[in-house]
């Protein structure tokens, strides 16, 4: 939001009548930009626009999603930034969850799904040819709406990704860095043999969040990460997602829209549309833009019904 | 409390008395029909389970009482003899050891490894994945005997052709279990959630080293038990063996590659069984209380095994 | 197409209009301020303060209303920016009253104020304008309509003329009373021309809600 500081420049009659005036009414003024008495310090919060943020991780261009001959979602374009947080919302059936999915090829496991259109990453069509899905897996990780660890310890989760993969290395220090980045170590460092079903759910979503990066990803992509969770847990998590766009890009689909308007740099909002002579319903991308916008004032009219839960 | 309630009028009290008997009329018991039928219900379920626990119990009462007379040690440490004192069942117990042995090395394999592709690589779209899966279901059912007549044609005798050794027989048992163990692991594969094969693959793991390293670890104890289920089954099977040069009275040790002769433990109680001597015939039922006995420990071992990785969850 | 949340729907629509009826209120001491003006009647202050008081209490309970409403409805997007603005049309609105009372409070010295006809005809004319530009403000309330928004945000030229008109013609007070005569002139001009202020920022925060641009936000007075 904008901050305003009025400098103590007070020198005139009119400076001093709007001083009084809020002082009067204990309120601060927004005062003339163009007073000559006053000067305006305008300082809107903005995502640092250093060079990593206008660096596109993914760009998107027309991407559909079809099962088995339905059209799921359908032309999605939209470019995705480094080490921002990307927050998707939208009503159910919008196909939000799909489009997720697509960035790190999970739609691959459903045998009827076809993704068409582009998707890059870094430049790179993630659907190409010679892609491998799963070294697309090993750069994007993902955390599921419900918590789901291994039936391990806890130690055992965490490392069974980088011992898959056959990433060398202490093990030991690749667990206790997880475990510190995803904001658990304290809680668990006496307890790392124990079962990771002995934990409280939000325990587990950030053990789950731990696991991912054990990895080292590059991209965290989050499933409605809280929407298992109680209130104080999700606040951890969206604390924990605050510490962890500064090493990795995190995109998050939620239902909660407050979630979406506390957390992330930019909103894509995504609706239904029902085909008038078909009745088939499919999803379609209406407005994608810096959080601010899209909560303060949103272009399109549904998302100004979407977010003021006019319409849902 | 009291006081207030005195201090209250005659009709309030009657009103709070009425509203307290209706709460607990609510509250309280279930209509008569409903009752009885709980009773009814429940008695047919011990009924049920007292039949079941009767056979049993009759069995074991039965081979007690029939055999207590030849019950020692001796019965695991003599070889097989037509004379009652010294008639023993040690050859027999090798013979079986040795044939569910080497029958559990190759079920496991082929079992677990058909249930895992069943539920993990095959496109369950595909007819003749249904087809094979229908077909399974078939064969569990099947008649040991008919296992016999196969091994017969095919592993004794036709393309394998390795004679009347007791790897036949081995081979044989494992057709005849395959179906049981092929259905149990798939269950206990079935049975191990989605979510974790997601949480797998999700961080770049290939779908090999996700079934090895996180489905077939937890599937494990459902695995065992279906294990279980087949060593129950093929350690009871008398007639199929007979079939496959299981001749009833061998009175060395089993080789289990040539074709001296071997025996089974159910072959050779059969054998006892129907000898004229009353005494050899105690002897059979004394070896009826070995066969349990060996049961109950392979089936314990099997059992400690389950709960060692069912702990671990 | 909207169809949910037809209770905050409601109550944004009830905030409104209880906004409108503070500001009919603040209207009546403005038409109180220029009878004072005109004919300095000492009766119209009890009743100008009974009615300041009533002004106030509204304020209150209508500013209490909105924190209610951004507690329990969590808005965003227009229904925050309209309870945001309703918060600041309401301080507007009690200041603009308070400013009315300011000249009310004048009424005793009424002689003072009628006695240099110059300025006397140009408080009248300014008290005049800055009812007006009130009007105009509340009528854009009523109607949400965005181009008298406009046109009130752009704060007008006459004011500022009439305001150094003022004080010039107030430079030129002569005679034994002069001090006391300059002192009640000025206080009743600066208050007028306080009110026009005000009127100004209403449209301008006006124009913010109905547009939602930021630029909207940092609102221009002069």
């Amino acid at each position: 939001m904008v901050g305003i500081s009025v400098s103590n420049d007070t020198a005139t009659d009119e400076g001093q009548r709007a001083m009084e005036d809020s002082a009067d009414s204990g309120e601060p003024e927004i005062v003339a930009a163009r007073h000559p008495a006053i000067k305006v310090h305008t300082e809107v919060r903005q995502p640092e626009t250093t060079e990593d943020h206008d660096e596109k991780t993914f760009e998107l261009r027309n991407v559909s999603v079809s099962y088995g001959g339905t059209v799921a979602v359908r032309g999605v374009s939209m470019d995705i930034f480094h080490k921002d947080i990307t927050a998707l919302i939208g009503p159910s059936g919008c196909g939000k969850t799909t489009v997720i999915r697509c960035l790190n090829r999970m739609n691959d496991l459903i045998p009827t799904a076809r993704v068409e259109g582009e998707l890059l990453y870094y430049g790179q069509d993630i659907y190409g040819p010679k892609v491998d899905p799963v070294q697309v897996r090993k750069l994007i990780g993902m955390v599921f709406q419900k918590p789901n660890p291994f039936p391990k310890s806890i130690y055992d989760n965490i490392a069974f990704g980088p011992r898959a993969i056959g990433i060398k290395g202490n093990m030991d220090e690749i667990v206790e860095r997880a475990l510190r980045r995803a904001a658990l170590w304290d809680e668990v460092k006496d307890r790392l043999g124990e079962n990771a079903y002995g934990m409280s759910g939000g325990q587990q979503q950030r053990l789950c969040i731990a696991r991912c990066i054990a990895v080292d990803p590059d991209v965290i992509l989050m499933d409605e990460p809280c929407s298992a969770l109680d209130p104080i847990s999700t606040a951890r998590i969206e604390d924990l997602m605050q510490e962890l766009k500064e090493l990795y890009s995190i995109v998050i689909v939620t239902h909660n829209m407050q979630q979406a308007a506390r957390t992330a740099d930019r909103t894509a909002f995504f609706t239904v549309v029902s085909d008038e002579d078909t009745g088939s319903r499919t999803g379609a991308l209406v407005e994608y833009d810096r959080t601010d916008r899209i909560f303060s004032n949103p272009s399109d009219e549904r998302t100004e019904n979407y977010v003021t839960g006019r319409f849902g | 409390m009291s006081s207030d309630i005195e201090r209250t009028s005659g009709r309030a009290r009657l009103a709070a008395g009425g509203a307290r008997s209706a709460t607990l009329g609510a509250l309280g018991r279930q209509p008569g029909s409903q009752v009885l039928r709980n009773r009814i219900f429940f008695g047919l379920i011990v009924v049920a389970l007292s039949i079941a626990l009767l056979g049993l119990a009759l069995v074991l009462i039965d081979a007690i009482l029939k055999g207590r007379n030849s019950l020692s040690l001796d019965l695991v440490t003599n070889r097989t003899s037509p004379r009652a004192e010294r008639a023993g069942f040690k050859v027999a117990i090798l013979g079986t050891l040795y044939l569910i042995g080497f029958m559990i090395l190759m079920v496991v394999p082929i079992g677990v490894g058909a249930a895992v592709y069943l539920e993990e690589y095959a496109n369950k779209q595909r007819w003749w994945n249904r087809l094979i899966e229908l077909n399974i279901q078939n064969l569990a059912a099947v008649p040991a005997i008919i296992y016999g007549i196969l091994g017969l044609a095919f592993i004794v005798r036709g393309p394998l052709d390795l004679g009347f050794i007791l790897f036949a027989g081995s081979i044989t048992l494992a057709l005849l279990v395959l179906p049981v163990v092929i259905i149990a692991s798939r269950e206990a594969i079935r049975a191990v959630p989605p979510s974790i094969r997601e949480g797998s693959l999700a961080l770049g793991v290939t779908q090999w080293q996700t079934i090895w390293r996180q489905v077939l670890p937890a599937a494990t104890p459902g695995i065992l038990t279906g294990i279980i289920l087949a060593v129950s089954r093929a350690m009871g099977e008398a007639a199929p063996l007979l079939l496959l040069g299981a001749t009833t009275f061998v009175t060395f040790n089993p080789q289990p590659f040539s074709d001296t002769g071997y025996t089974a433990l159910p072959v050779l109680i059969y054998n006892y069984a129907t000898r004229p001597q009353a005494d050899i015939r105690e002897v059979a039922a004394g070896g009826i209380l070995v066969m349990l006995a060996v049961l109950l420990l392979m089936n314990s071992f099997a059992i400690w095994l389950r709960n060692r990785y069912e702990q671990r969850w | 197409m909207p169809n949910l949340r037809h209770h905050f729907t409601a109550e944004l629509e009830q905030l409104r209009l209880q906004v409108e009826l503070m500001a009919v209120r603040v209207d009546q001491n403005l038409e109180r301020m220029r009878d004072v003006v005109e004919g300095g009647d000492s009766t119209i202050v009890s009743v100008a303060l009974a009615a300041d008081d009533e002004i106030d209490a509204m304020n209150v309970s209508l500013t209490e209303r909105c924190y209610d409403l951004l507690r329990r409805e969590a808005p965003v997007a227009s229904d925050l920016r309209f309870i945001v603005s309703v918060l600041r049309v309401l301080s507007e609105l009690e200041r603009i009253g308070d400013l009315a009372l300011r000249v009310i409070k004048l009424a005793p010295d009424h002689n003072l104020i009628a006695s240099n006809p110059p300025t006397y005809d140009i408080l009248r004319a300014m008290a005049d304008q800055v009812i007006d530009r009130y009007r105009d403000a509340l009528r854009a309330w009523a109607t949400l309509d965005l181009t008298v928004a406009t046109e009130l945000a752009t704060p007008a030229r006459s004011m500022d003329v009439f305001y150094e008109r003022l004080l010039a013609e107030i430079m030129r007070l002569d005679g034994p009373d002069a001090a006391r005569v300059a002192i009640t002139i000025f206080a009743a001009g600066r208050a007028l021309e306080r009110i026009g202020d005000h009127a100004t920022i209403i449209g301008a925060r006006l124009r913010y809600l109905l547009t939602g641009d930021p630029d909207h936000l940092a609102a221009e007075v002069r």
